[in-house]
């Protein structure tokens, strides 16, 4: 009953912040003018081709002939540059043709799936995470007053109460991711339809340096696996931080410098990339890291699934380490 | 039941506070703690719950930890800790289940007479408003021991008096230990003053 109470109590300071609905309203402001963005770009070059071999009439028959009619082209072309782009463009329209998915763009698209591959690009998760990091910290550096932690009168056991606030924050940004997604699908959904799940997107599974086509559906367990960890790591990491801080301004500040300093040295400095695999942040990107490319931009293998959700695991378990030997001190301390 | 302080010693860096206090608040009656701003009252209830770093020999209730008898105490400082955007409902409901009281928040809220803003965002509160809150936060709890600091700032003189009635009845079977700048009004009603002077609590007699 206290355990539902107090989660209660902190569902509604969340809610009641107005600060915080603004921050989710913008996110959904982003995703419009995204959308609106796609659908005034009007058709890439590749639609505009399949158009010009009716598409309209029989998009099956449509990647057919532009297939055979780049075939032609690659012959009579000197260029490598020309040859290798045509030939990656007919391993998508025969990935299309064989599984009877018809063409999206891939730079603007307007379906719900596509939309929402859209949605999961760097920045928009990024400036999610962003966001995600000023909730938790605003939700609960409340609990900090003159660097005292008042929580701590609540007749509550402190395992039990950092518990709940790591949960709740976990799933605050599980809220947040779901919000964006779902609003994504429906935007797609009311402008061009729900598209297809097993569309097509370029993974770097098998050739860091080569990219090649990946059904996008059957990569979504592996994506949602990740980011669920990523989500939980951020929690406990954010949590700490304001532990450590009893602050708000010094506890925001910090988590920012560290999570977004981590994460940009690792795409701008080839050292920090060399090892981006041991850094927990640099997992912010589910999608980039099932598909590897992330690992690809950085040249860095290893930034892959597998190793994800092994460090990911290991700093979950060590700050929840960190904070009970925290607890346990304190208990100590109390009682000298 | 009492509460025990065993060689509480508070200082902070170059400042020495309050100087090796040892005492015993009994199950009831009403304590006021007497001094001049800045003396350490304040201090003292921090440390007593373990809110800030302190030197002592143990701050126990019934002999067990202050830790393990949160529930038997309650302290809220200042209407300031209040989450702005939060009602007083929210915090009512809060404390009420928290402290596993069985005191009823209607009662509560028609005795403050807060019918009419206690379901509003507390950002909209005045000050004699939000301490009533804090007020019936203390009363909601049911807590065996209430520390209180300074708590009847910012009310009305016939607030005042009603909550010095409360508390002289709740001291019959409770632990009252209050700080107040309104000395006089307190005085008929302290069962024990204590005194800070250079660092010391005196036990004055009363």
């Amino acid at each position: 009953m206290t355990t539902i109470n107090y989660t209660c109590f902190l569902f509604k300071r969340f809610i009641k912040n107005k600060l915080n609905l603004g921050l989710i309203l913008i996110i959904l402001i982003i995703l419009i003018s995204m959308m609106i963005t796609n659908v005034k770009s009007g058709n890439d070059d590749m639609q505009n081709h399949l158009n010009h071999f009716g598409y309209s009439q029989n998009y099956r028959r449509s990647y057919h002939n532009l297939i055979q009619y780049n075939n032609k082209i690659m012959i009579k072309s000197n260029s490598q540059d020309i040859t290798n782009q045509l030939s990656n463009d007919n391993e998508l329209l025969n990935y299309l043709y064989q599984n009877n998915i018809q063409y999206e763009s891939s730079s603007h698209p307007t379906t719900s799936y596509g939309f929402m591959k859209e949605a999961n690009n760097s920045y928009i998760t990024g400036f999610t995470l962003l966001i995600i990091i000023f909730m938790i910290i605003n939700l609960f550096s409340n609990n900090y007053i003159e660097r005292m932690n008042i929580s701590k009168l609540l007749p509550m056991n402190r395992f039990k109460k950092d518990f709940i606030s790591i949960i709740f924050s976990f799933l605050l940004y599980g809220f947040l991711w779901i919000i964006y997604n779902v609003f994504s699908y429906i935007l797609g959904l009311i402008i061009s339809g729900s598209g297809s799940i097993n569309y097509p997107i370029t993974a770097f599974i098998n050739d860091i340096h080569n990219g090649s086509y990946v059904n996008f559906g059957s990569l979504i367990p592996h994506m949602i696996i990740i980011k669920s960890m990523f989500m939980l790591f951020i929690a406990c990491f954010v949590y700490l931080v304001i532990i450590i801080c009893k602050n708000r301004i010094m506890a925001l500040f910090s988590a920012l410098f560290i999570s977004f300093g981590l994460i940009i040295s690792s795409l701008l400095f080839a050292p920090i990339s060399r090892i981006a695999q041991w850094i927990p942040f640099s997992f912010f990107n589910g999608n980039d890291i099932v598909t590897l490319v992330l690992g690809h931009s950085i040249d860095n293998a290893k930034l892959n699934y597998q190793n994800g959700i092994l460090i990911l695991g290991i700093s979950i378990v060590i700050i929840l380490i960190i904070l009970i030997l925290k607890n346990i001190s304190v208990n100590k301390i109390k009682r000298i | 039941m009492a509460l025990e302080v065993k060689n509480l010693s508070i200082s902070f860096p170059h400042l020495r506070v309050i100087n090796n206090f040892t005492y015993q608040f009994n199950q009831n009656g009403l304590y006021l703690f007497v001094a001049t701003n800045g003396s350490g009252k304040t201090s003292i209830f921090r440390s007593i719950l373990g809110l800030i770093h302190s030197k002592n020999n143990g701050i126990t209730i019934d002999d067990k930890p202050m830790a393990q008898m949160r529930r038997s105490v309650f302290y809220y400082e200042s209407s300031n800790w209040f989450d702005i955007n939060m009602s007083g409902m929210d915090y009512l409901k809060l404390i009420k289940t928290q402290w596993k009281s069985n005191v009823k928040i209607n009662a509560v809220i028609h005795f403050w007479k807060m019918e009419n803003y206690v379901n509003k965002s507390i950002r909209k509160y005045s000050l004699g408003m939000k301490q009533k809150l804090l007020i019936a936060l203390y009363l909601i709890s049911d807590a065996d021991y209430l520390i209180m600091d300074e708590i009847n700032n910012g009310l009305d003189e016939d607030s005042r008096k009603k909550l010095l009635k409360k508390l002289n009845e709740l001291s019959q079977h409770k632990c009252i230990i209050i700080s107040s700048h309104y000395k006089d009004e307190v005085y008929p009603y302290a069962d024990k003053i204590l005194t800070i002077k250079d660092h010391e609590v005196i036990n004055d007699n009363h």
